[in-house]
């Protein structure tokens, strides 16, 4: 029965495959292993590397072996050895196999290969005899990782021979993942089955199935038969039987199958997973054995305590046989379990590993079993935690459902021992779960109800207990479908009080979290509310020593939350909420400008639903009401140039929705900020920035605004301009910048685009331009012009001004200044012969100090320049 | 090459997010390069913009003061195409087409991608092109009532030859104009 | 100068009835003039009694003729002169028994009886140079070797005290209580493939220590005063430890150790046979054996030793 190649290289990791790849992750059941069973006591271990291989098998006459054996002499010889028992702590048992691994790498590398055997014989042998039971799971998994090892290099070390000769160290081909026996050259082969004469000769039984085990998948360079896989893990399995102490055995039968599915290249069958887990059945009954008792006395340990100790390996094998099972197969064990091994550490297992269909069947029958149960280590009720789960998987129906849930929960809500809490929060936290998920908002309340019960106390509130809850608030969190429902719970914030500052700032951060992601904007006064709440509580956990990128991330939080907020028609509400916000949140400027910013939304959704041009009283006084927020606000920000950028949107938006008045305010404002700009700004770290650079980006930006701004009616059509040049002129500029000069170069070309008799832009409906205001009057020009020769009289200077310089780094400002406004000039309309005059100089200093820096744009210029005949 | 031309998202503060319909399109793997045109905003903004492609020109924006190094105008070359990248809040006039040929002479390139009106526009001057994505958003604007459409610009770059697809938002339709621009020798 | 023998094969193992390949490689120092060079096959069965069971001086004297079971001599090159440098002489023969012998013995190495094969070449130089000698043992595996007849023998046992041949009847009171029983898959074994069975505890009073398999290879030798026998234990693989479950059938199986077993072996005045011991260890030192006579054999097509 040889399966075909394509089964091989193909999907061979079955669902049912994958499926146990997520259960049975062996790293996670290694560390879990290790943490959980521990000793205080010291561990005997024979630490002398003993040569059961290197001797070749031993020519021994009858009459000699007898002798040996009556003088007691054999087996024995070795450990009595003086010396050669050490005692470990646990740790050191730890370091001691870590030790014995690198040290098998090692002997390894340097082609000690009777070394390597005999250092994993010796590991093997430490499960042998145990002398601390207790601890015996972690002594399993430790030899587990020196077996591993082995496997993995005897494995690559044939490989290798496959793909390389030795004697040339020539290429022979390479190997992929999958490979077929028919690839694989004879001296391979013959290597391989020299390690499986070698290992077939150790004489002692753990060792010789262990190392077996661990060279099994060296099988796929001499077989590909299913048959072989197969028959071979049959074997396995029988030479453990001969393991005569069921906890061993037992742990032999999880490397069993551990292995098998690396090796299998198809699901292990049902068939042989299921005998371990019958052999393993019929050994318990060794723990009736007259003399158990006594073992257990010697060695401390509760019958308990004892059945705790297979734990590991039976969820193993459950899990194995659980995912195929069939219901039939099922009721079986569940009878086995309740017929000769009534322990929970069964039971709890069992309902883990069968397929959610079988057990959510069965509950009802289940929960019988489990309040008929008597408690291990395992406490009865922590056996509904893998029923929650699985039920959750593949609920009953609703009826069905929720007589399980009274039933268990009658159950569960009799724990009140405060030592018994934190089991009890693991099981609420899968029933809550479950309940959120298939049951409706009632349900979801008694349950919490009951929890808050139990732990809603201050007092015995444990760190083990909050993080129980945390998780329940998540769990809450994570399936409720309406963010509604979730403030509608009536203990949901009340345990949120419960938590301490740091777990609640922190779950807080997870609900504004969940809330952005979920992108559903609202209305609900109730639900803004509590939304509210939880930014506050973030904004009041802030303090002057907060991290940056914390501020930061609360801030966006909570911008987000504005941003999703929708009063729908009722603008003066939404107006409220921001009010409110920038009460609640003042430490934070991201949210004041936040509120300005929705603030000035909704300027332009009111005018909307006012009928054009009739203001509606009332809709004119919300206008009235949020620009006037808008400017109450902004001097509250920190940020000069924050305050700027917003007084000039909101200007503008004034202006757009015809507010006239109120533009005019706001610029005004906006002019004077800009006066009071300091050139230096003192930060926090209290290192000194210049606001040159802002402070010219800014006035870009005006100018931008300002073309398209009415004059006013008694300050005329420049009221704006006059304080803007003045202030430009006042301002103290870097030494040697050219930053005023390219502030002027920029007025001029506003004011250029103000000089043509149509606007390249306007806003809003209702309102006139300066194009349209001042059309045809001869003034306006003239005003225009006398400006613009101001301000090319204070670019001459500047200019003349750095001519007298006479250094290569002014030369190159002149050049960029001149082309500036080179540039700016272009634009003009016609040029006038003064100006045509100028632009000859401008040339010919761009000329004269043109550097790489500006080279290319002065081609460009030049280039343009032509272009118009201005050349 | 599939070029991402974008800007003025203003998230959170003025946009809840990207629409739905755009951010199904712009799925990680197609797309070459964004280029962006500022006004971000937030950190969170550029983040999405790194799961569509991790190749991002920006520039800043007038509101992008929350957001470290970035650049005030940028150039790259793509294809055949020397590409300028400014926000263009410091364009006097806004959008005017003399003051951004002044950049484009500046930067020396052969297309000038601004953005800051929030408005789609494209246009050929002097053999330049020049682009302006308008807002992804659809973000709030002072210009003209606050109403902006949501837009992008996909280029597509070959040689001498860029086609632009300008993908609009309009209700809950979306809408796409496609525009040439070649290169002259 | 040098002289090699190379075969073709790794491990140098061949079945009977093959054809054995290989060459002779000489390295000469200059144009090397030669005798002639001849290489010999020689494969024979030596007998000697050991010092152990008869006595030191017997064994010296007892030493039996060795019987020869393949004598070949090929030449590989007439006198003459080999060349400077490396010369290869390729060879090649039949392994097969000489006309009239007991044909082939599979190469084995015990205590009265060795089975060898043995290639020898060597290069006459005349009067004045030392002549040159090399030789290299070879394996021999012989299929079909006490294969006449293959058929399996189950050999089902029970071990109770009152079946237990080497207690006095008197002596039943002092032996705990027990019931064991098994099989073994047969009795005549394919010497390629495990040995199996299975042993089952079906009751026992005492708590068991150990139960293991003990193999054991007979040989005798006819000798002047009788016949000698040498009984050793080639092997003993534990196939249960500690307290077994009762009732539960545990394998038996042990795979025949390479080159310390061979198919049964009989002769005119030898022979090699071999026996298991089934050994249960009890807690207080008492052991419980069984012993199984079994006939090894090899199977006659396909060659080596194979899983």
């Amino acid at each position: 029965t040889a399966f075909t190649h394509s089964q091989l290289s193909g999907d061979h990791a079955s669902k049912a495959r994958r499926q146990l790849d997520s259960i049975l992750d062996w790293e996670a059941v290694r560390k879990d292993i290790l943490t959980t069973y521990t000793t205080q006591k010291n561990i005997p271990i024979v630490s002398k590397i003993v040569d059961d291989v290197e001797r070749e098998p031993e020519v021994v006459t009858l009459t000699e072996r007898a002798k040996r054996r009556l003088e007691g002499l054999e087996d024995e010889d070795d450990d009595a050895a003086p010396g050669s028992v050490r005692s470990f702590s646990q740790k050191e048992l730890v370091q001691h196999l870590e030790a014995l691994a690198e040290e098998l790498e090692q002997a390894w590398a340097k082609g000690e290969k009777v070394k390597s055997l005999r250092i994993v014989i010796q590991s093997c042998k430490m499960l042998v005899n145990c002398k601390v039971p207790a601890v015996y799971p972690s002594l399993f998994v430790l030899v587990a990782k020196v077996l591993d090892t082995f496997g993995r290099l005897v494995f690559e070390r044939i490989k290798r021979r496959a793909q390389v000769d030795e004697k040339t160290g020539k290429p022979i081909q390479i190997l992929g993942e999958v490979f077929r026996p028919s690839d694989i050259p004879e001296e391979a082969k013959e290597m391989c089955k020299n390690w499986f004469f070698k290992i077939a000769s150790i004489r002692e039984l753990l060792p010789r199935v262990y190392v077996e085990m661990c060279l099994w998948n060296c099988n796929k360079f001499l077989s590909e038969s299913r048959a072989v896989f197969d028959d071979m893990f049959v074997r396995f399995a029988g030479q453990i039987r001969g393991m005569g102490d069921p906890l061993v055995a037992n742990y032999a039968r999880l490397y069993l199958l551990r292995k098998a599915t690396e090796v299998f290249p198809y699901d292990v069958p049902l068939t042989l997973t299921h005998g371990c887990l019958e052999d393993w059945l019929t050994t318990t009954k060794q723990w009736q054995a007259p003399n158990f008792q006594q073992y257990l006395d010697a060695n401390g340990l509760s019958m308990a305590d004892y059945v705790h100790l297979y734990g590991p390996a039976v969820r193993w094998e459950l899990a194995m046989v659980g995912q195929q099972a069939d219901e039939q197969l099922f009721v079986a064990t569940m009878q086995r379990y309740e017929a000769e091994c009534p322990h929970t550490m069964l039971l709890h297992n069992c309902i883990a590993a069968f397929r959610p269909a079988l057990v959510s069947k069965y509950s009802e029958r289940i929960v019988e079993l489990i309040k008929a149960s008597t408690p291990g280590v395992l406490k009865r009720y922590e056996c509904y935690v893998p029923l929650g789960l699985q039920l959750q998987k593949d609920p009953p129906s609703l009826k069905k459902r929720l007589r399980i849930l009274n039933e268990v929960w009658v159950d569960v809500a009799e724990i009140r021992e405060p030592n018994e809490m934190p089991q009890y929060m693991a099981v609420a936290q899968v029933w809550l779960e479950f309940v959120v998920k298939h049951f409706k908002e009632r349900e979801v309340c008694i349950l919490l109800n009951d929890i808050w019960d139990h732990v809603g106390q201050k007092e015995n509130f444990t760190e083990e207990l909050e993080n129980g809850v945390k998780a329940l608030l998540n769990i809450l969190l994570n399936n409720l479908q309406d963010f509604h429902e979730l403030f509608a719970l009536d203990k949901f914030l009340p345990m949120l009080d419960l938590l301490k500052i740091g777990s609640r700032v922190e779950l807080c951060k997870a609900i504004m979290q969940n809330f952005a992601e979920r992108g559903q904007t609202t209305g609900d006064p109730i639900l803004i509310n509590s939304l509210l709440d939880v930014a506050r509580t973030l904004h009041d956990s802030l303090t002057d020593f907060s991290i940056e990128d914390e501020r930061r991330q609360y801030g966006q939080l909570i911008t987000v939350l504005m941003s999703r907020v929708d009063y729908g028609k009722n603008l003066e509400e939404h107006l409220n909420f921001f009010v409110e916000c920038r009460r609640s949140f003042a430490k934070m400027d991201a949210i004041t400008e936040a509120t300005v910013l929705g603030a000035v939304q909704l300027v332009p959704r009111a005018v909307r639903t006012m009928t054009i041009k009739q203001h509606s009283k009332k809709g004119a006084a919300f206008v009235k009401a949020c620009l006037a927020f808008c400017h109450i606000t902004i001097p509250s920000l920190h940020d000069w140039f924050k305050r700027l950028k917003l007084l000039l949107l909101t200007a503008m938006v004034s202006l757009g929705a015809g507010f006239m008045s109120q533009c005019d305010v706001l610029m005004r404002t906006c002019i004077n900020t800009l006066q009071d700009v300091p050139s230096f700004l003192t930060l926090q770290n209290n290192t000194v920035q210049a606001t040159e650079e802002s402070m010219l980006d800014f006035i870009q930006a005006l100018l931008g605004a300002m073309v398209v701004i009415p004059g006013h009616p008694s300050d005329g059509p420049f009221y704006l301009y006059a304080p803007l040049i003045e202030l430009v002129k006042e301002y103290q500029w870097e030494h040697n910048s050219i930053a005023k000069g390219r502030a002027f170069v920029q007025i001029l070309q506003s004011l250029s685009a103000v000089y043509q008799d149509r606007l390249p832009y306007h806003f809003g409906s209702g309102t006139e331009s300066n194009d349209q205001l001042y059309y045809g009057k001869k003034e306006y020009k003239t005003e225009i012009e006398d400006m613009c020769s101001d301000l090319l009289n204070e670019i001459t200077i500047i200019i003349a001004e750095l001519d007298g310089k006479n250094d290569a780094q002014s030369g190159n400002k002149m050049a960029q200044l001149s082309l500036e406004l080179l540039n700016a000039s272009l634009g003009f309309a016609t040029p006038s012969d003064k100006m045509k005059q100028i632009i000859a100089k401008l040339y010919g200093i761009a000329k004269q100090h043109a550097s790489r820096q500006t080279e290319t744009f002065f081609k460009n210029t030049e280039r343009a320049l032509r272009q118009r005949e201005l050349l | 090459m599939l070029v991402l031309v974008c800007g003025d998202l203003h998230l959170p503060q003025r946009a809840h997010d990207v629409p739905a319909k755009f951010k199904k399109m712009l799925v990680p793997g197609k797309i070459q390069h964004i280029i962006c045109t500022g006004n971000l905003n937030s950190k969170e903004a550029i983040d999405y913009l790194r799961t569509i492609c991790a190749d991002i020109h920006v520039v800043r924006g007038d509101f992008d003061d929350s957001i470290k190094d970035i650049p005030e105008f940028a150039v790259v070359k793509l294809g055949n195409f020397r590409i300028g990248i400014i926000h263009g809040h410091q364009v006097v006039p806004w959008g005017d087409k003399e003051s951004l040929a002044v950049w484009q002479r500046k930067l020396d390139v052969d297309v000038l991608v601004w953005g800051g009106t929030h408005q789609y526009k494209t246009f050929e001057h002097d053999g330049k092109f020049y682009i302006n994505p308008g807002s992804i958003t659809g973000a709030f604007s002072n210009l003209d009532g606050g109403d902006v459409i949501p837009t992008f610009v996909l280029m597509d770059i070959n040689q001498n030859n860029i086609v632009n697809f300008v993908y609009q938002l309009e209700g809950e339709e979306v809408k796409v104009k496609k525009k040439e621009f070649t290169k002259q020798d | 100068m040098s002289v090699a023998i190379q075969l073709d094969r790794a491990g140098s193992v061949y079945n009977t009835g093959e054809s054995v390949k290989g060459c002779v490689i000489v390295t000469c120092k200059g144009t090397t003039a030669h005798m002639g060079i001849v290489l010999t096959v020689e494969g024979s069965v030596a007998l000697q009694l050991s010092p152990k069971s008869v006595g030191i001086f017997e064994a010296f004297y007892h030493t039996i003729k060795p019987l020869q079971l393949i004598s070949l001599s090929i030449t590989l090159a007439e006198p003459g002169k080999l060349p400077d440098g490396k010369t290869v002489l390729p060879f090649e023969f039949d392994l097969r028994g000489k006309k009239g012998g007991p044909g082939l013995f599979e190469t084995y190495h015990g205590v009265f009886v060795n089975v060898q094969y043995l290639l020898t070449v060597d290069m006459q130089r005349g009067m004045f140079a030392k002549n040159q000698r090399e030789t290299l043992p070879f394996i021999v595996v012989n299929p079909g070797q006490s294969a006449q007849n293959t058929r399996e023998v189950p050999v089902p046992f029970t071990l109770e005290p009152k079946n237990l041949r080497n207690v006095k009847k008197t002596g039943l009171s002092a032996i705990p209580n027990f019931i064991i029983s098994g099989q073994l898959d047969s009795a005549v074994c394919d010497i390629a493939k495990p040995f199996t069975g299975h042993i089952r505890i079906e009751h026992c009073d005492m708590r068991i220590r150990s139960i293991e398999l003990q193999l054991v290879r007979v040989e005798f030798c006819a000798a002047a005063e009788g016949v000698a026998k040498e009984a050793t234990e080639i092997q003993n693989i534990q196939i249960a430890e500690g307290d077994v479950c009762r009732n539960l059938s545990i394998p038996i199986f042990m795979v025949f150790p390479r080159w310390f077993t061979c198919p049964t072996l009989v002769a005119n005045n030898f022979k090699v046979e071999f026996e298991v011991n089934l050994v249960v260890l009890l807690e207080d030192s008492h052991q419980i054996t069984e012993n199984f006579p079994v006939k090894l054999y090899r199977l006659p097509t396909g060659g080596g030793q194979s899983l």
